[in-house]
């Protein structure tokens, strides 16, 4: 068993990076990295629709906390406020896009009717199909990325990262209400999806 | 399959809300009552409940292996060592004399405040034109008489992989104290010194990412599971993996995490041995990480013993049980929580809208089903809660 900074929290690593000498704070937040890498990238990538800007872009949420690390304010945990950061990025990496929509490689644009192109192919397969090949993690992936952003942020945050309503109302600046309201339309949506994949005696 | 029961429309939020227990009181009340009356939308909530579940059971979005993980920590590290100053960097450390400092831009715009007529101000700023070129080139001779020769190659090396875990940082603000067994903190000494703070401005953005340089930066792998190790309750899912959700502690192992967990509910075990104890029963620095803070948070509050839980501890702790995905440890622990609380009449409503989320029959809970611990802690005998209803 790892002992160390493997014991402390997430809000006890970054109080001690504040005014922390560069060396040490580095060593404090790689630390933080390491715990939440995937679930930064998972949450941008919710927010943008691409896994390698979203890879990017949850390093560069680390570099900002390591940047902003004497602005953390210990009243709150600390996911919440990397979950800010990492909703900025992902946000203003949304808004630089629709000023300047990207072209592939071929010269055409994108197709799809999400603001980022398509996020299902159409000559996807659909759902059904998948778990007929018993792909049921891909049919699930792929129903939540069919969700337009802001309901699959939700989703994000409230069921796969298990926050509480109150907490993704923070990180998405949003009342708690639209929170509720914005996580049942997904809900709904995704049990749509998965009706033929999740049958009544099926468990996941 | 036959056509599932439509739900009522007026109810689908309130439905989707008491999934996650965030409908206050009365609105829960009130949905029960609704639900029991109403099969379409008692099968809905089912319906949900298991949507719900296969989204936590396959999140992330983006899972990423220990390969690419490592890959994204690796380059992280270089551009952290980017950010804390061109000093760090092999190629700024090979140029001797340090380049010329950018003339600062502040000494001309602030005589405006003074409210001087145009030509004192052409003037002043001439003067201070002079001043501050004249001290610029006295800095850069002064720099380069201090500067030594030359200064040799330093690589930039990162503590090794468990060092990284190894020293306690310095806690500012009375956190808990470091585990005994930790060696004391200190610096890496192949590190340069950080450098003056006043350059580090946090709105400047980041130097875009740079190739890292070659070779002298060395990012510890992730850490390469134990087999002998009870802390792994399940390894990050590879996309496209199949279910990894069976559990993976052997019945072998089962005396020991029996064992701890005894060590854990212990009063007489420190409180801090017994935090580690408890985050030990699975990687922390996973998913399953806010289960056992939780975990803790009802263990170590002695709250079992000496309160009432309170109930968003209980309802956590509930979840947490569910999402241990061990057999053994998950058995123990449910005796542990299992004891009765003290009944009122709102715990009931809260519970009865809960248990049937936080116990349904899922993969992570497969190895508690075949053991029938006794009631949910909920006790509300919602149809769908397997330990209420079995």
């Amino acid at each position: 068993m790892s002992t160390g900074l493997a014991e402390l929290t997430d809000e006890q690593l970054i109080v001690s990076c504040r005014g922390a000498e560069d060396a040490r704070a580095r060593v404090l937040v790689g630390e933080l990295a390491r715990r939440h890498f995937e679930r930064v990238t998972g949450f941008i990538h919710a927010l943008v629709d691409d896994a390698a800007v979203a890879q990017d872009l949850a390093q560069e949420a680390f570099v900002r906390v390591y940047a902003h690390r004497d602005a953390y304010r210990d009243i709150g945990r600390f996911s919440t406020w990397m979950f800010t950061i990492a909703r900025n990025l992902a946000l203003n990496e949304v808004r630089n896009r629709r000023l300047r929509p990207a072209l592939t490689l071929d010269g055409t644009r994108p197709t799809g009717s999400g603001p980022m192109g398509a996020v299902v192919p159409a000559d996807a397969p659909a759902p059904a199909d998948e778990a007929a090949r018993g792909d049921l993690r891909a049919a699930v992936r792929r129903a939540i990325e069919a969700l337009d952003e802001h309901h699959r942020v939700v989703v994000v945050l409230c069921d796969i990262e298990e926050r509480p309503y109150a907490e993704a109302a923070e990180v998405l600046g949003v009342p708690v209400g639209t929170i509720r309201s914005r996580l049942s339309r997904a809900r709904e949506q995704l049990e749509r999806r998965l009706r033929g994949v999740l049958g009544e005696g099926q468990h996941g | 399959m036959a056509e599932p029961l439509d739900p009522c429309p007026d109810q689908l939020e309130r439905l989707s809300a008491t999934l996650d227990g965030a409908l206050p009181g009365g609105e829960a009340r009130a949905l029960e009552a609704h639900v029991a009356g109403c099969p379409g939308c008692r099968a809905h909530r089912a319906r949900l409940g298991r949507v719900v579940d296969a989204v936590r059971a396959h999140g992330p979005l983006v899972p990423l292996a220990g390969a690419a993980l490592a890959a994204h920590l690796a380059a992280l590290e270089a551009r952290l060592s980017v950010d804390a100053g061109p000093e760090l960097l092999p190629a700024a450390v090979d140029a001797a004399p340090p380049p010329p400092p950018v003339v600062p831009q502040e000494p001309a715009g602030r005589p405006i405040l003074w409210g001087e007529s145009a030509w004192q101000l052409l003037r002043l700023g001439a003067a201070l034109a002079l001043v501050v070129v004249g001290a610029l080139l006295l800095q850069a001779k002064w720099a380069q008489l201090q500067a030594p020769p030359e200064r040799p190659q330093q690589p930039i090396t990162l503590p090794p992989g468990p060092a990284t875990e190894a020293p306690p940082p310095p806690i500012a603000e009375d956190p808990p104290a470091p585990p005994d067994d930790a060696p004391p903190a200190e610096t890496p000494p192949d590190v340069a010194p950080p450098r003056d703070p006043d350059d580090l401005d946090p709105t400047v953005q980041p130097i875009p990412p740079e190739p890292p340089p070659p070779g002298p930066i060395v990012v510890p792998p992730r850490e390469a599971p134990d087999p002998t190790d009870l802390t792994r309750v399940r390894e990050p899912r590879p996309d496209g993996a199949p279910d990894a959700s069976a559990p993976e502690v052997q019945l072998a192992q089962r005396a020991d995490v029996e064992r701890l967990i005894a060590s854990i509910v212990d009063r007489a075990t420190d409180p801090q041995q017994r935090l580690s104890q408890l985050r030990s029963l699975g990687d922390p620095r996973f998913r399953q990480r806010l289960a056992y803070e939780f975990l803790a948070a009802v263990l170590l509050d002695g709250a079992l013993d000496r309160h009432p839980l309170p109930d968003d501890l209980r309802r956590a702790a509930c979840g947490a049980l569910g999402a241990l995905g061990t057999d053994a440890a998950a058995e123990v622990l449910v005796a542990a929580l299992a004891r009765p609380p003290a009944r009122t009449p709102q715990r009931d409503a809260d519970d009865a809208a809960l248990c049937a989320r936080r116990w349904p029959r899922s993969p992570t809970t497969r190895g508690v089903d075949r053991l029938a611990p006794g009631p949910c802690p909920g006790s509300a005998r919602t149809a769908g809660c397997w330990p209420c209803a079995p």
